[in-house]
Order: C-alpha cells, then sequence, then structure tokens
C-alpha cells in the first residue's frame, strides 16, 4: 500500500506541491508562534508557590500641597507614621481579614519592579549568588508568610512568620535560592550575609517562589533592609510602605469588596493620606502582564498559531475535498473488488500524513539552522539561566527544541488528518454503483 | 463588459455547484482578508492622522533625556522625562508651530459634592495652554484655558464628553465644579470624547493645568532638563521636519557647552510615527516595519498558498472543459481572463465576508486589539468613553486597501495554477479522464 501511496502523491505532485509549499511555510510560522507560546505557557504553569486568590492590595494616596485638603500641620514623618499605623491597624482589625503584611518599598507579587541584590553563603564572602529581595516591615500582628500563604519547603505546611523576626536579623530563603548556596534544602539555622555583610539566620525556607506570573522563580529572599529594621514615617509612605492582606476563606470576595468600597474606604483616611480602593492580586498580575507586552504576546502568537492551524485545515479539507471527488470511480472500483471503508480511508490519511512529515521535516531543518544561528524566540538569557538553574524542559537548547517542533509537527499533523478525514469520509460512504454511474 | 457579467454568472453558477469548494474558498479568503484587515486598523489607528491628532505627519515627540557627568572617570547615568524648561528653550525655535509639555498621572479619586462615583477611576491629563495648538480638540462648548490660567495655576478643567455625563449626567456644566484629589476644579472647556485606543498624550477624561500637579518639577538646577513631562511638538510643516531636528541639535549642543558638569542628550525628537517603535536609546523604525512586513507576508502568502493549491486541483478537474473551449477557438488569454475572473469573484465574497469578520474581532477585542503589536512597555488607561471610534473604522483608505488586497490574493492564487492548467495541448485536455 505504502508504494501505491508514493505512486499517487507522485503522480498528483503539481497539486501535492502547492499543499506541500504551504505546510512547509505553515510549519515555519507554527514554529516562530508556538515557541513563545509553548515557552510562555510553561511558565506562567509553573506553580507560584503562593495563594493568589484571597489576597488585596491596599491603595493609598496623600493629598498633594496644592490641594485644599491638604493640612501641613498633620504631615511630619512623625505624625504620618502614627497615621499610618492607624490605618493598619483598622485593616487588622477588620473581621473578615486573616492575616497581614506591610512591604518596604514595591516588594509585592506583579509589582512590576525587580529587587535584585547579592547573597554570600559564608563569612569569606566566596560563595555568590544573586536574588530577589523581598523587604517588609515587621510590623506587630503583620506575617507576610501566612499572608502569602508560603509553604514550607520540607513539609508543605502553611509557614508563619517567627515572633522574634523584628528583633533578630533573620531571613527566610527560597527553596532554590537555599540550593544556590548550600546545595540543600534543609538550611534552618544557617548563616548567610548580603552585600552590606550584615548577618542573616535563615528562619526558615519556603517553596519555590514566582514574583510574575509570566517568569520562572527567581531565588527569592524575605527581609527587613538592613536601614529600616521598622516602620519609619516619612513623605511618601504610601508609596514606600503598601499595605497588603489575605481574607478569610469562608469570607465571599464579591460581598467583602462591596463592603469595603462602601463602607470601610470611606472610614481610611488618616491626615494627608486617604484610602483610593483595593485591587486584587489577580488584577495586579493581570494589568502587570499587560502593561509588560506579555499578554499581548501570548494572544498574538495564539491567534497567528490559530490563523496558520485554520489555512492549513482549509488547505487541506479543500484539497482532498477536490480530490477524493475527482477520485470517486476509482474509490467505486476499489470498493466494488472488495477493499474497506477502513483500507481507503488509512491510504487517504497516510497520504496526507507523509506529505506533512515530509514538509515539518524540512522546515524543521530551516528551523534548526536559524535557531543555531540566532537563537530562540522566547528563551532565559545566560545569567537568567545560571541564577535559576532549573531544569524546565524550555531551559534546555536540545529538550526546548524538541519539544516545539514536536508541538508544531502533531499539531500540523492531527488537523491535517482531520481535514483529510472529513472530505474523504464523505466520498467513501456512497455505495460503489452510485460512485461508478458515471464511469 | 458582457463578457466579464457572463464570467461572474458562470462564477455564481458554479459556487451553488460546489458549495463545500466555494465556503472553504471563502473562508479561507475572508481569514486572511479579516486578519489583514485588522492589522490594516491597528496601524491606522497608530500612524493615521484622526482626532485629535489631526498633525501626526508634523508632530514630533521627546520622551526622555539622559545626563551623564563631563568627568568621564564617572559611570553615573541618569535618564528621565524632560521637564519644563526644554519646553521653554525648544519654543524659541524657528521651524516650531507649537511645542507642549504633557503631564501623565493616574488619580481615581473625584467626586462633585457629595456624590461619589465610580471607583474605577479617571485619567487626568496635566498640560499646558500650547497644548490645544499641538492637538485639534473639538470643544462642545467652552474654550481651552490659557497660558495666565498656567501660569497663576489656576484650578480649572477642560473636560471630555463623557465625563461631562458621568459626573453631572449633562454636557451643559460650564462653571460646574468637582473635586479631584481633594482639589476643586471649575469646568471651562467640553470636548469631544477621545477614544482610548489614541496615543497616550491625548487620550483622557479631563485636562488640567500641569501647574496643579505636584509632578510639575522644574529640575534640581538651570541646566538640568530631568522632570516628569512628555514633549509633544508640531513643525511649521512636513517639510521643515529635519530642519527642526537640526535646530534641535544645535540648541542641546550649546546647552551641553553651557553646562559645564553634565552632558545631556535627548531621546528624540521622533517623527510621530517612527516613535511608537522607540525602545529606551534604540530606535530602528525599518526594522520594526519589517516585523509588520512579515507579518502581512504570511497573513497573504500561507491563504494564497492554500487557494492556489485548491484551484489547482479544480483546473485539473476542469481540464476537459477547457479543452472543449480550445477546440472552439477560446485563446489561452481568453481563458486565463475567465478563470481570474470566477475567482476575483469568490475572492470578493470572501472580501465581504473578512470584512464582517474583521469588525466583529475589532469590536470583540477593542480594549486590547490596538496595542497587539506594541512592544516592551504598553501604557494603557481605562477611559469613560470608548476604545474605537467611527473614523478609526469605517474610511476609504480602509475599504481601498482590501479591494487591493482581493486582487493581489486572487493574483497570487489563481494565476500559477491556472497557466499550468492551460499550458496542456487540446488533445491532452480532451484524453483527460475524469
Amino acid at each position: 500500500m505504502f508504494r501505491t501511496i508514493l505512486k499517487q502523491i507522485w503522480n498528483q505532485r503539481l497539486q501535492n506541491g502547492w499543499i506541500f509549499f504551504e505546510l512547509l511555510l505553515v510549519g515555519i510560522f507554527l514554529w516562530v508562534v508556538l515557541d513563545p507560546l509553548c515557552s510562555q505557557t510553561a511558565n506562567k504553569n509553573i506553580d507560584r508557590g503562593y495563594q493568589q486568590e484571597g489576597m488585596y492590595l491596599l491603595n493609598m494616596n496623600k493629598y498633594a500641597p496644592n490641594s485644599h485638603k491638604y493640612n501641613k500641620e498633620l504631615d511630619s514623618d512623625s505624625l504620618a507614621r502614627l497615621q499610618y499605623l492607624d490605618i493598619i491597624r483598622a485593616i487588622r482589625n477588620l473581621p473578615e481579614v486573616e492575616s497581614f503584611s506591610v512591604t518596604y518599598g514595591m516588594s509585592y507579587a506583579n509589582s512590576g519592579a525587580f529587587n535584585g541584590g547579592e547573597i554570600f553563603a559564608d563569612s569569606a564572602f566566596s560563595l555568590k549568588k544573586h536574588y530577589q529581595a523581598y523587604f517588609f516591615c515587621p510590623v506587630e500582628g503583620s506575617d507576610i508568610l501566612r499572608t502569602y500563604r508560603f509553604r514550607d519547603a520540607q513539609s508543605g505546611e502553611v509557614m508563619t512568620i517567627a515572633p522574634d523576626f523584628a528583633t533578630r536579623n533573620l531571613i527566610y530563603i527560597s527553596e532554590n535560592l537555599a540550593r544556590l548556596l548550600y546545595d540543600r534544602t534543609d538550611v534552618v539555622g544557617e548563616k548567610c550575609y548580603d552585600y552590606n555583610k550584615t548577618e542573616y539566620e535563615i528562619a526558615g525556607v519556603f517553596k519555590d517562589y514566582k514574583d510574575r506570573d509570566y517568569n520562572q522563580p527567581y531565588p527569592t529572599a524575605l527581609l527587613t533592609p538592613y536601614f529600616s529594621k521598622s516602620l519609619r514615617g516619612s513623605a511618601n509612605m504610601h508609596w514606600q510602605n503598601m499595605i497588603m492582606f489575605r481574607i478569610k476563606d469562608n469570607v465571599d470576595a464579591d460581598e467583602f469588596e462591596h463592603r469595603f468600597e462602601n463602607e470601610i474606604k470611606p472610614t481610611l483616611a488618616r491626615g494627608n493620606y486617604y484610602c483610593t480602593g483595593i485591587s486584587t492580586f489577580e488584577e495586579i498580575a493581570l494589568k502587570t502582564a499587560h502593561t509588560f507586552g506579555e499578554l499581548n504576546q501570548a494572544r498574538k502568537n495564539f491567534a497567528f498559531a490559530i490563523f496558520g492551524l485554520l489555512c492549513v485545515f482549509l488547505g487541506i479539507v479543500g484539497t482532498f475535498w477536490v480530490r477524493a471527488n475527482m477520485r470517486r470511480q476509482e474509490i467505486g472500483v476499489m470498493r466494488s473488488i472488495g477493499a474497506s471503508k477502513s483500507r481507503i480511508m488509512l491510504q487517504y490519511l497516510t497520504e496526507s500524513g507523509i506529505l506533512v512529515t515530509a514538509a515539518i521535516l524540512v522546515s524543521t531543518i530551516i528551523m534548526a539552522n536559524y535557531v543555531y544561528a540566532n537563537g530562540f524566540f522566547y528563551y532565559p538569557s545566560m545569567v537568567t539561566l545560571e541564577t535559576i538553574a532549573a531544569d524546565y524542559w524550555q531551559n534546555s537548547p536540545l529538550l526546548h527544541f524538541g519539544v516545539i517542533s514536536g508541538v508544531v509537527y502533531l499539531v500540523t499533523l492531527l488537523i491535517a488528518l482531520i481535514g483529510t478525514y472529513i472530505p474523504v469520509s464523505r466520498t467513501i460512504n456512497e455505495l460503489p454503483s452510485e460512485a461508478l454511474r458515471d464511469e | 463588459m458582457n463578457k466579464i457579467s457572463l464570467y461572474i454568472k458562470q462564477a455564481w453558477t458554479m459556487m451553488r455547484q460546489d458549495r463545500l469548494y466555494s465556503s472553504i474558498y471563502i473562508t479561507g479568503t475572508g481569514l486572511s482578508i479579516a486578519l489583514t484587515m485588522t492589522l490594516f486598523v491597528i496601524l491606522y489607528v497608530k500612524f493615521a492622522p484622526l482626532y485629535p491628532e489631526y498633525k501626526r505627519d508634523r508632530t514630533l515627540i521627546i520622551n526622555a533625556v539622559s545626563m551623564t557627568p563631563k568627568d568621564t572617570t564617572s559611570n553615573n547615568f541618569w535618564q528621565s522625562t524632560p521637564n519644563y524648561k526644554l519646553v521653554e528653550k525648544l519654543r524659541e525655535l524657528q521651524n516650531i508651530d507649537a511645542v507642549t509639555g504633557i503631564v501623565c498621572e493616574w488619580n481615581d479619586e473625584f467626586h462633585e459634592a457629595s456624590t461619589r462615583l465610580s471607583s474605577s477611576g479617571v485619567s487626568p491629563l496635566f498640560v499646558d495652554a500650547d497644548y490645544w495648538k499641538v492637538y485639534d480638540f473639538e470643544f462642545l462648548s467652552g474654550s481651552p484655558f490659557t497660558s495666565t490660567d498656567f501660569t497663576a495655576k489656576t484650578k480649572v478643567a477642560v473636560v471630555s464628553k463623557s465625563f461631562a455625563e458621568t459626573l453631572f449626567k449633562s454636557t451643559d456644566v460650564l462653571e460646574n465644579k468637582f473635586s479631584l484629589d481633594g482639589s476643586e476644579y471649575k469646568i471651562v472647556g467640553v470636548v469631544k470624547d477621545v477614544p482610548s485606543s489614541m496615543h497616550q498624550h491625548t487620550t483622557a477624561d479631563l485636562w488640567l493645568p500641569a501647574t496643579c500637579t505636584s509632578i510639575y518639577a522644574p529640575g534640581e538646577n538651570d541646566y538640568d532638563l530631568r522632570g516628569g513631562v512628555f514633549i509633544a511638538m508640531t513643525a511649521k510643516s512636513p517639510n521643515v521636519i529635519d530642519d527642526l531636528q537640526d535646530e534641535v541639535d544645535e540648541m542641546m549642543r550649546k546647552h551641553n557647552q553651557q553646562d559645564k558638569v553634565y552632558n545631556h542628550k535627548l531621546l528624540g525628537p521622533d517623527i510621530f510615527w517612527a516613535n511608537g517603535f522607540r525602545q529606551g536609546e534604540y530606535l530602528d523604525e525599518f526594522d520594526s516595519l519589517m516585523t509588520y512586513g512579515y507579518i502581512l507576508l504570511a497573513l497573504l502568502i500561507i491563504p494564497a498558498l492554500n487557494l492556489s493549491g485548491m484551484i489547482s486541483s479544480k483546473m485539473n478537474r476542469r481540464r476537459n472543459e477547457l479543452g472543449i473551449r480550445k477546440t472552439y477557438g477560446a485563446t489561452n488569454r481568453q481563458l486565463l481572463t475567465q478563470i481570474l475572473w470566477e475567482n476575483l469573484f469568490l475572492t470578493f465574497v470572501g472580501g465581504i465576508v473578512g470584512i464582517i469578520l474583521s469588525y466583529l474581532i475589532l469590536m470583540s477585542t477593542s480594549n486590547w486589539i490596538i496595542s497587539l503589536l506594541s512592544d516592551g512597555f504598553i501604557y494603557s488607561k481605562d477611559l469613560l468613553s470608548s476604545n474605537l471610534s467611527v473614523e478609526m473604522l469605517f474610511n476609504w483608505s480602509i475599504f481601498g486597501g482590501v479591494v487591493a488586497l482581493c486582487f493581489l490574493l486572487n493574483f497570487l492564487s489563481a494565476t500559477i495554477p491556472a497557466i499550468a492548467s492551460l499550458r496542456h495541448s487540446i488533445i491532452n485536455s480532451l484524453n483527460q479522464k475524469q
């Protein structure tokens, strides 16, 4: 049968030439759009390491000096601190709130900011690694670990902050940072040092954490900055110290948001600070993904992939429909001398399968050369790779190429086989006598 | 003409006979036209002169200024948006028609008397009096604020129609007051809404004097050009843009001579369309345009190959018919014309399907589709007004583009298979077994 099919393909070479070139072009096109789409999706599907649902960020603002509501007398650093602590207390006392935390700077998930630094595993400062610092203010009652629901790397349990965190130089580090520094994760009690030679004691190791939804987990540490061990009053506390909180599991999020907007928000004004609302961490993630173009890149590649596959589908359906129609008599003869429907269908499916395989093989060779010369369309930088050092498939050049090529081949083959099956099944379901009537 | 109507009649009959073939052909064409037209609309919104940015052909943008110490042993480097000192310096240039400084700030606390409105927020722009010369806003009532208002820090506002309607349920709102961030503003003008898909320099719900914002920063010293302002300017005519750029270069050369400590470098002025492709220091507008070219090519070539394959198979089936036509004296040229017209008819039907499909795509994705092909950081504002306007979607250049596309697609897909099938001799064609 295989020889017959090859002969058939050769006999129909002009028509097959068109579909071959289309498949070849689509193969290249799909490679270009599926590489970023698959890699991005694979990154997005990596566990965030925290529970996004139920987390809120309090949006605060401050009246500008030229506003008629501005009160200069209430704008001193010491008063601002007291006002801000009062707002924090109001949030903490809400019956719906389970836990809260106060950041130092833009240290919260999907903020768009990145606070990188160097961390050392020994006092000789020989083993240096890059990490992301999440600074927070250990205000009384706050718990960054419970608010994010970070889980312990060993036990998998939700962690809680050490009660003496504020008084000692403690630090929590992610599993991947522990591996980078010590090559193991049971490192509680070990010492590490920042660029300022400040010594920290590791109080816990949490599961790998992703700062941005579309990124891979970056080695992270939770700590208070050496220059600000407690909440300090300043002119811009609404930027400097963001308040985040988690609502209890049994609280209805919609009801809470409605109550917050109508009842709680108007009461959260102290001195020159006032509340402008809350944002869910899902909203923040979505906004950041849009602002940094990640969402658009995913949408664009998805739209182009669908376009390419639809073209293949239409091309195959059209070509094989015309072809099956032209060969109605041949199919009639085959059926009248005893060929089963499935055998005839198999012949056509193999024919289109061979075309797809040949075209995708050529397109893969072209793309291998392109990628070798220019790199992938979506790939972490070498610096990031060295730091992350995770064995995700998208980080291994060979595996990356293999996975994308495989996906391109499989989706094209699937679409082509469906495109062949529909018109051919219409023709082979005719009675042989009907098909042979024109003979 | 009679012949053409005959061809179209024949094409219509064939379309009805070969329904599956025709529907695949029309869907394939429609898909290609829909995506290409969506791309056209995106490019049109990004680059064509549209309300209120009718002077895009002579608008130049400066979004940033960098500063490095003259002391070469230092590695310090600062980059920021410029400040109003630079606006004042640019105003003195000969080829400048108008120049404005724009401060983008996001606020979401506004209310009128005791009526608190939606928490979704409003997007104000803080601008100066010349802003109204750079951009052509249509005032439904009132007028822009003046340079005196700007200098005196008067709390006045120009608002969009949607803002007025949301806040006061009316557009007759001149002299009405509203509160924003604890400051009370008096409305002096109401303008036609700006769709949120327009440039970040014009999309807003309200426009206030920049002197009313705390971001209005004069810089650390006389030479410091850093601040929080985006600069847009119009040249006197499109022909003097190069001269104006030279003038700006010369102005900066003198400025750097006067400042003994730092060198300043402007990221721009970029011509409006090119500025859309700038990524920090990097600007290669032609490289970016090539990307659009590749996309357009893919959107056309892949469906064209698709259609070619189908036409080729179909021509193979019609070889008998073509052989008979040739026997009765039809020339290859006549037959080619007929095939092209038949396919053009189907392509046009596909074109209409494509237009409808593209409007459906644009309407259902209007809140993000225009920024789809933007690289890097995307500024987006949630305005009270809509994202797309009628002039963006319905205009002759887009429809003309679609017609041209139909011709191109038809030419690309039908010509080669038709010529290939007409190469066969009459005997060969008639001998072909059906």
